[in-house]
């Protein structure tokens, strides 16, 4: 037999991959841990396993990084896990004697650990935190509906825990009116807030009953939700301390045991603005409307609330401030459900709709205890139902199915509620995640919505000095022109190609101006040189991309050869989906 | 003064004035001094020697704390200065400060007291005010290409625009598919019995002997091969200077012909100079594009899937659309996805977080399936529905077990035939082995025969089972059934199917007649006979010829 593959003499020191690179079982040697242990550090460090180049023990190992495993060896955390590992032997053994005293005296007083050391060390700054918050958010919204299972060590606990974040997180983001998107989906409603310029998408599962299946490993599921829960905990805390909220809000028991959480703290945000705030401005006119009920509450809340004057007027400052910070999305989304009562019926999506409208700054009431207001409200401008006939109608409000909600949030604008009434088969619910411009196929309810955002927005915004005829006219205009860019794009590819004619036009004019002293019968030939100088034109833009291309790497030329048949692969796909759209009509006219 | 008398220098005397005597006078010398001045000096003990000189002694810490105390220059110019603060020349630890500090301004900021600060859920401001805290941020640098949250295609809406829905179903279809196919293009699993008769123990001397024959007859052929290699290599001869010359002069001519052989070659190659060119051109192009095709592709599957962190392979979970029949346009009846825990962890394995384990969707055991399947077959109706439906879609197979464990658990996905084709195989191998193709037919019998109980009047659906071939599977197992209960089962789905004239039709033109005459009468069962009699009677009353 020759040497080993990987042959090294003693004495000498391992080089590239295998010293780099190191298989699990190495890493525990190292840590000197055990492997529920080790799995537990990685998820919390963010240690994850790599693929290097070159697999030194084999194909079938997970390799980790020899710095990452360092950086695990040089965390307190490490210790602290030791520990509490021979605490919890110590606890073993006075079971195992029998002296359950002991026992429970020990587990009483067991070591735990905080994870904020290490929460800080992975998110350096606050934008980082946000930045990566997707994947908390769902993992937290997904647990605070599953069940609580003794067996897969799911403690009630945890799952309030999770409720109650993801209630603060819905409230904060409701009441800074950031969220911008929201797509009803088979697997539950995506939400896309952004917050301090970092677009955050979460998804909502469907409140319905979720199955735990076998082939999820709920130990490492409950690690990182472990680590979640204290980074959204953090961030909400930093959160609501940007708008000037103490951070574990108190609720009120009575909406709490209703299970009206978010509503509670919708409430706990006003009561706290009011106390601090003389001039109660920032809610705008839903506080108007919610003050009187709230008054009763309030008296409640007042003992928590703190009444000295130099700190309420830091608030005031602060507040005018955070009011100049708001972008113009969120003034619009401020405004979208402005002046709409809306009622909930039983059988709708709750939490969703109580998230989702008041973020766009409606007012939201639903059957049952503890609501705002009740449905024999007159007020109330829009009732969502969902089921196939309404029976009792009154006639001053709308009758719409949830969906409306969702579409109105995306294209921004209220939409006619009149495909959205009861016992319609609603139009199709359109992603709001997809660039349709991107994409190059728009669908036809797209189209229609864009008409009639273009629509409102020359409504809002008219011309000065101008007849309602002109008006009009502009009007058709602006929709033809905002019913698709795939048009204005090729529009534009018209353009230039004018353009590129004019130019012609002029060069040859030019050079008859100039050769026409001359030479005149050539003029031929200066035709032919002109198009010549066009067609060099066209060929200079081509070298320069070849240029460009040549300037890359080896690599990022791939990447760009890449990008270049995905855009090929796209207008394929674009063309096929027209065609089988006209194959569809065809058939249906049929 | 006369000189001394020469005297022999070889006497003793001589000797004796011969004989240095230096070192003993050096040292009666050095004692004589050493006595002289007070001892000698190796001999004296240490503390005599030395002695701690404590007259301008100043305490250590003393001494180090002067120095502390020292100031520098530049600082003390500074410090002259109220307005500017000295720089300390050392990093401190102000931990503890700069926490108050920043309760401080905590404090001054929220207005509230300084225990509501640190609330009973004890979190302090990790980032501080501005949402930064200074520390340096470690460098993650295997970071996925995967988003967090994929949100999915507009065709997975729960009410989606009839174009998108078709591509996210085109989609789905596409995958399973390819799980199909990969399964029917596979290797074929190495068969659990194989075909053929048993040899006896005597056969086994006779094929031995056979194998033992042809063995002898290679080592034969060998042997007489060896031989001759031995001869010649045992041979020596001499070698004339004849020979010799012969040889040198053979090989002068091999390497002149060789040479113009080269020349020749070299001078074609020239002139094939501009082809060679292009040749290697060409390659090169070729290599160039292999190239790019692999980082397109590579960068292709790390947006699909993380690179191979484990033993396992990661497997995608199955996209959730919406079949046509389930689009339904509201919220209300929405059949949502209920395994968002799995949805979640395989995009933790997507993203290379953890490597992907090997645990497939199904680790319930057979047996309990079975179990349940009696269960409803006893309770009947509520299931009824889903017998029937899975009677549309004309498996009258194993599959039977999977739909019902998928309808009464909603783990599965969504029902496209074969959600899992690899399980589905895996389990139907399971099936055959454990229960048998008996079992299963007796099953696909007595389901057919309870949706048909529950659904009297649905012609056309019978008639659609029939086209799509339950009717002739029925029939084959009636021909093929080895036991009564089988052949019972089967007649009694026949006759269920009898109900209808389409039916009845398209069953005597598969040959349904002489299988059912064909059917043993027992004495045990009468309800065979019952059975067989009602379905010539429906073929009677069609006006069939049962005779024929």
């Amino acid at each position: 037999m020759g040497k080993p593959k990987h042959y090294r003499p003693p004495g000498k020191k391992k080089e590239g991959n295998a010293a780099r690179y190191v298989t699990r079982s190495q890493a525990i040697k190292i840590l000197q841990v055990s492997l529920s242990d080790f799995r537990k550090l990685c998820i919390h460090k963010g240690v994850f396993p790599r693929e290097p180049k070159k697999k030194v023990k084999g194909n079938h190992h997970t390799y980790y990084h020899l710095k990452d495993v360092m950086y695990i060896l040089h965390d307190p955390l490490l210790e602290k896990f030791r520990e509490i590992r021979a605490y919890q032997k110590k606890i073993k053994k006075a079971k195992a004697k029998k002296n359950d005293e002991l026992a429970r005296l020990l587990l009483s007083r067991s070591p735990s650990y905080k994870l904020d050391m290490v929460i800080r060390d992975r998110y350096p700054t606050f934008v980082d935190a946000l930045r990566d918050l997707d994947d908390p958010l769902t993992m937290v919204h997904l647990f605070a509906m599953l069940p609580a299972i003794d067996r897969l060590k799911i403690e009630p606990k945890r799952i309030h825990n999770c409720r109650r974040l993801c209630h603060e997180w819905q409230a904060y983001i409701s009441r800074t009116h950031k969220l911008r998107k929201a797509f009803v989906a088979v697997k539950g409603i995506y939400y896309q807030a952004e917050v301090d310029g970092q677009n955050i998408t979460w998804l909502a599962p469907h409140a319905r009953q979720q199955v735990l299946t076998d082939d999820v490993d709920f130990n490492v599921m409950l690690t990182f939700l472990e680590f979640y829960e204290a980074l959204l905990g953090f961030v909400n805390f930093q959160l609501y301390h940007s708008i000037n909220v103490k951070y574990p809000p108190i609720l009120d028991p009575r909406l709490e045991a209703l299970a009206a959480d978010l509503y509670a703290l919708s409430r706990y945000f006003d009561a706290n603005h009011k106390a601090s705030i003389q001039v109660p401005q920032l809610a705008g006119s839903s506080r108007s409307e919610q003050e009187q009920e709230s008054d009763l509450r309030l008296a409640q809340l007042q003992h928590q609330l703190p009444a000295n004057e130099p700190g309420a007027l830091m608030h005031l400052v602060q507040n005018a401030a955070s009011e100049i910070e708001e972008d113009e999305a969120t003034r619009d989304c401020k405004k979208l459900f402005q002046n709409k009562k809306i009622f909930l019926s039983r059988e709708v999506p709750r939490e969703s709709l109580l998230f989702v409208i008041p973020a766009f700054g409606g007012i939201v009431s639903w059957e049952g205890d503890g609501a705002p207001f009740a449905e024999a409200d007159d007020s109330i401008t829009h009732q969502i139902v969902d089921r196939p006939a309404q029976g009792h109608v009154y006639l001053s409000r709308e009758y719409v199915q949830p969906q409306w909600v969702y579409d109105c949030v995306n294209a921004r604008i209220i939409l006619p509620t009149e495909p959205y009434m009861v016992g319609r088969d609603p139009p199709p619910h359109l992603s709001p995640f997809v660039d349709d411009e991107a994409e190059g196929y728009v669908p036809d309810y797209a189209k229609t919505i864009k008409q009639l955002q273009a629509a409102a927005k020359s409504d809002v915004q008219p011309l000065p000095g101008m007849g309602s005829d002109d008006l009009n006219n502009t009007q058709n205009l602006l929709a033809e022109g905002y019913i698709s860019r795939t048009e204005a794009m090729e529009a534009a590819e018209k353009k230039q190609k004018m353009m590129l004619l004019e130019k012609q036009y002029h060069d040859e004019l030019k050079m008859e101006l100039q050769g026409v002293s001359t030479i005149n019968k050539q003029s031929s030939a200066v035709d032919i040189e002109s198009k010549e100088e066009s067609l060099d034109v066209q060929q200079s833009a081509i070298d320069s991309e070849d240029l460009s291309t040549l300037m890359m790497s080896r690599k990022k030329r791939g990447l760009a050869k890449a990008i270049e048949m995905g855009k090929q692969r796209k207008k394929e796909r674009v063309e096929k989906l027209k065609e089988r759209k006209r194959k569809y009509r065809s058939s249906s006219e049929i | 003064m006369g000189k001394k008398a020469k005297t022999s220098r070889k006497g003793k005397k001589a000797w004796r004035a011969n004989i240095s005597t230096e070192d003993i006078h050096d040292f009666f010398e050095k004692s004589t001094k050493d006595a002289h001045s007070g001892g000698s000096l190796a001999s004296a003990p240490t503390e005599s020697l030395f002695f701690i000189d404590k007259s301008k002694d100043l305490s250590v810490k003393r001494k180090i704390e002067k120095k502390r105390e020292k100031v520098l220059r530049v600082d003390s110019v500074l410090e002259k200065n109220p307005f500017v603060e000295a720089v300390p020349s050392s990093k401190q630890k102000s931990s503890k400060k700069k926490k108050e500090a920043l309760k401080a301004k905590d404090v001054a900021v929220q207005d509230v007291p300084t225990n509501d600060c640190v609330p009973d859920s004890g979190m302090v401001p990790l980032w501080g005010n501005e949402g930064q805290h200074g520390g340096k941020a470690r460098q993650v640098s295997n970071q996925s290409i995967i988003p967090a949250v994929e949100v999915e295609p507009p065709g997975c809406s729960y009410n989606p625009s009839f174009g998108s829905h078709q591509d996210s179903l085109a989609q789905a279809v596409a995958e399973e598919m390819q799980k199909v196919y990969k399964n029917e293009l596979g290797p074929q699993p190495v068969p659990l019995t194989v075909m053929g008769e048993v040899i006896d123990e005597d056969d086994k001397y006779f094929v031995e002997a056979d194998d033992g024959s042809d063995d002898e007859m290679n080592e034969e052929n060998l042997s007489e091969e060896d031989p001759a290699t031995e001869k010649r290599s045992s041979k020596t001869r001499r070698i004339t200077r004849v020979e010799l010359n012969k040889r040198a002069r053979r090989k002068e001519l091999q390497r002149k012909e060789a040479e113009a052989k080269k020349a020749k070659e070299l001078a074609k190659d020239i002139d094939s100079l501009p082809d060679i060119l292009q040749e290697i051109a060409k390659e090169d192009e070729e290599r160039q594009k292999k190239h790019l095709r692999r980082v397109i592709a590579k960068q292709e599957r790390l947006k699909a899937c993380p690179p191979r962190l484990g033993k396992y392979k990661f497997q995608p979970a199955p996209p959730q659309v919406l079949l046509s029949e389930e689009l339904t346009g509201s919220i209300r009846k929405l059949k949502g996805c209920a395994t968002l825990a799995r949805d979640r962890f395989k995009s933790l394995e997507k993203r290379g977080l953890i490597p992907p384990s090997a645990k497939s969707g199904r680790s319930f055991s057979l047996r309990y399936t079975i179990y349940l399947v009696q269960l409803t077959m006893t309770c009947g109706f509520a299931y009824g529905q889903e017998v029937e439906r899975f009677c549309f879609q004309g498996s009258l197979t194993v599959q039977f077990l999977l739909l019902f464990k998928r309808k009464s658990w909603n783990v599965q996905s969504r029902n496209f035939s074969s959600s899992n084709g690899k399980d589905e195989a895996y389990l139907e191998q399971e099936a055959e082995r454990k229960i048998g193709w008996l079992l299963k037919l007796i099953f696909a019998g007595t389901a057919t025969f309870v949706a048909y109980q529950f659904f009297p009047y649905m012609d056309e659906r019978r008639m659609k089972i029939v086209e799509i071939g339950g009717g002739q599977e029925l029939l084959n197992m009636l021909g093929s059934a080895k036991d009564e209960r089988t052949q019972k089962e089967a007649l009694k789905a026949l006759s269920a199917l009898s109900k209808s004239d389409e039916a009845v039709k398209a069953l005597q033109s598969a040959g349904a007649i002489a299988a059912i005459k064909s059917t043993p009468d027992t004495f045990q069962d009468a309800e065979i006979g019952t059975y067989k009699s009602n379905l010539l009677k429906r073929f009677q009353e069609l006006r069939y010829d049962i005779s024929s």
